[in-house]
């Protein structure tokens, strides 16, 4: 197994990235490398992976052209339907592949963090359907605000652990998956929800999320018959962004464009906006951006919805705004919200509210770019958002 | 001569060392100074000096906890130097290690934080999230000031990964005794003896068993083992909480094991 790793696999996107974590995981951050170089080059593995996707979870997800708003906002509009995979968003695709990974290691349980819950839901399906036990933490504001996703993966017979430290947020869950992981590495595989983390997890997160991209890039071809001018997604992580944009990566005319959380503005401190407003930072295993204090204590940020509320974010992305190849903006809540109402009336599909921040930037690009081919990934339905929004909506009124 | 060579010299000569860890700030600036100036005067062999982070991941719930606490008193970067310094000043011999996340040096810039810890009077800096593989990124900043890289060892560690750290590291070595963050737990493997022994024959510095050790029992367990001295965090954070009067008779003890 070792003989296919390479010595230069250091897991670095330019400066970012890499594995910046404690002695004790060390060694089983190298085994897992190895077993996950192994099997992306194992043709069974990849083949069993692709068919779950297929036959259990779904896949290929359809392309959407969203006529109705293609027609309001004077820009054909296209949708990537992740919010169509099993579970209802984009994780499942990340959440299968790592933990047929963690059972072809031999592990017997596996352990996750989670926001908006979809990874957590995501993972404890996973781990239902392959025989293995499921702990999930997740911060105890986010058990409040995305309750029925509770509800969802105990009856799939996970145990959640509600993390009270810290902000309470998907920070904190990650935090205390680690220390988890640290003390049960020897049984015990850390299923990742998104592409950061320590090396491999970006670039494995991002090798199970490329079925986005690549089915995307072929759906345009084949439907629309040429790409996009844009691809849009939310970035929390980036883990929904990385799927997308891995499609479009070396077509240089497609513009590849992230939209970060703006929560209450990027000029308040209330906000998710890594790469719009982050400095170089350390922590969960990676360098990367994130946002903190002078003394490089990280931040507590704010989104409206859970799965962008992180102040850290994948070492990828960090490199493609430094290099140019992606651009990032931000959509606030209020943005996000009105998006989320739009898009549900005009088209009869209820987004996430990760996936509004994306549609709101697109509505917005649409206004401004006449004519254009706007790509965006719905990387998940908004059922689960349901009591948010109205709470959000009637303290609003 | 490096101030190391004070515990090297009394481990050669056949005794053990105690490097009790202080978490600066806890709960306030001054209390946590007593209980520095506490354990030098009772005979502690060297400090393990914390500055408290938000997101300690290879700490313990403890740890983090005070640490949330020292923040919320104000305690900075700036003011955790001024402090290492009055420590410094109480005692011109006693080892002092640094304990500080990766983030917090990366902020501060390397090349400031290091000339900053040879100005404070530091001699070592451990950071526990940085790999043997990442020492590259401060080791000139370090060398530069004089100031030694102190490395963890874990029971996980393999043959190659203790080669690893032997190449870079300083002081002594931080050793895990189990794995699981720190906090009083009692859940030692089997394997500590091997561990010691894998240890001591790659890497020539001390080993100093740390991570869930709180008492003078746990602590002989460990120099049973073949430690060369033992740490206690949790501990000192707790009885800063509750018992201040307890840290002297339990650094006496600890220091005449
Ligand atoms: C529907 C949906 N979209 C996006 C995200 C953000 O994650 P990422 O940026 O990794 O795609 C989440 C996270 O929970 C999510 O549930």
């Amino acid at each position: 197994m070792t003989a296919t790793l390479k010595n230069d696999d250091f897991g670095f996107f330019g400066e970012y990235g890499g594995t910046y974590s404690p002695e004790a995981l060390m060694p089983i951050l190298d085994e897992l490398l190895a077993a996950f170089r192994a099997a992306e080059a194992d043709p069974d593995f990849m083949q069993e992976y692709l068919s779950i996707l297929a036959n259990w979870g779904g896949r290929p997800t359809p392309l959407y052209y969203a006529g109705n708003l293609s027609r309001a906002y004077g820009a054909d509009l296209y949708f990537k339907r992740e919010d169509l995979m099993h579970g209802g968003a984009h994780k499942t695709n990340n959440a299968i592949g790592q933990v047929l990974l963690a059972k072809r290691m031999g592990k017997t349980r596996v352990i996750a963090e989670t926001g908006a819950g979809q990874h957590g839901v995501a993972t404890a399906m996973a781990c239902a359907k392959l025989s293995m036990e499921c702990v999930i933490y997740m911060g105890a504001v986010d058990v409040a605000r995305q309750a029925p996703n509770v509800e969802r993966m105990k009856l799939l017979g996970a145990e959640v652990i509600a993390v009270q430290s810290g902000g309470k947020t998907l920070k904190d869950a990650i935090n205390d998956a680690l220390r988890d992981w640290i003390a049960t590495c020897e049984t015990t595989s850390y299923v990742m929800g998104t592409v950061a983390g320590p090396h491999p997890f970006p670039t494995m997160v991002r090798k199970f999320q490329e079925v986005i991209g690549r089915e995307a890039r072929a759906q345009c071809l084949a439907q629309i018959g040429r790409l996009p001018d844009y691809a849009l997604a939310c970035v929390g992580g980036g883990s929904n962004a990385m799927g997308l944009f891995s499609g479009f990566m070396d077509d240089k005319d497609v513009q590849l464009i992230g939209v970060e959380p703006g929560g209450h503005g990027l000029d308040t401190d209330k906000h998710g906006a890594v790469l719009c407003k982050g400095v170089t930072a350390v922590l969960h295993g990676m360098k990367t951006l994130g946002l903190q204090d002078k003394d490089g204590q990280i931040f507590e940020t704010h989104s409206i919805s859970a799965g962008l509320d992180y102040p850290l974010i994948g070492p990828e992305h960090a490199y493609l705004r430094d290099t140019g190849r992606a651009s990032y903006v931000a959509a606030t809540d209020d943005e996000a919200v009105e998006a989320l109402q739009i898009f549900t009336r005009a088209e009869g599909i209820i987004p996430a509210l990760e996936s509004s921040h994306a549609i709101s930037y697109a509505l917005k690009l649409a206004r401004e770019q006449q004519g254009k081919i706007i790509l965006v990934n719905l990387s998940g339905r908004g059922d689960k958002d349901l009591a948010h929004i109205q709470a959000y909506l009637a303290e609003k009124a | 001569m490096s101030r190391y060579s004070f515990i090297t010299q009394k481990i050669k000569d056949g005794s053990h060392v105690y490097m009790p860890y202080v978490l600066l700030g806890y709960p306030d600036l001054e209390t946590s100074y007593e209980v520095a100036k506490t354990l030098i005067e009772n005979g502690a062999h060297g400090l393990e000096l914390g500055f408290p982070f938000r997101d300690p991941v290879a700490d313990g719930p403890v740890i983090e906890k005070a640490g949330n606490i020292a923040l919320n008193n104000g305690f900075t970067v700036d003011a955790g130097f001024q402090l290492v310094a009055r420590i410094r000043a109480l005692s011109a011999d006693v080892p002092l290690t640094l304990m500080l996340y990766y983030n917090m040096v990366l902020a501060r810039g390397v090349d400031k934080f290091f000339a900053d810890c040879k100005a404070a009077g530091i001699d070592g800096v451990l950071i526990p999230d940085m790999p043997p593989e990442r020492a590259d990124t401060v080791a000139p900043a370090a060398h530069a000031n004089g100031i030694e890289l102190v490395f963890i060892a874990a029971p996980t560690s393999t043959p190659e990964r203790l080669q690893k750290i032997a190449a870079v590291a300083g002081g002594f070595v931080y050793v895990v005794t189990r794995m699981g963050t720190t906090g009083a737990v009692e859940n030692y493997s089997d394997k500590l003896s091997a561990l010691f022994a894998s240890i001591k024959s790659h890497i020539d510095l001390p080993a100093i068993a740390g991570f869930g050790i709180s008492t003078p029992d746990q602590a002989r367990k460990m120099i049973g083992f073949g430690a060369d001295g033992v740490i206690t965090g949790s501990k000192i954070v707790d009885m800063t909480t509750n018992n201040m009067a307890e840290i002297a008779p339990h650094t006496k003890e600890m220091v005449g094991l």
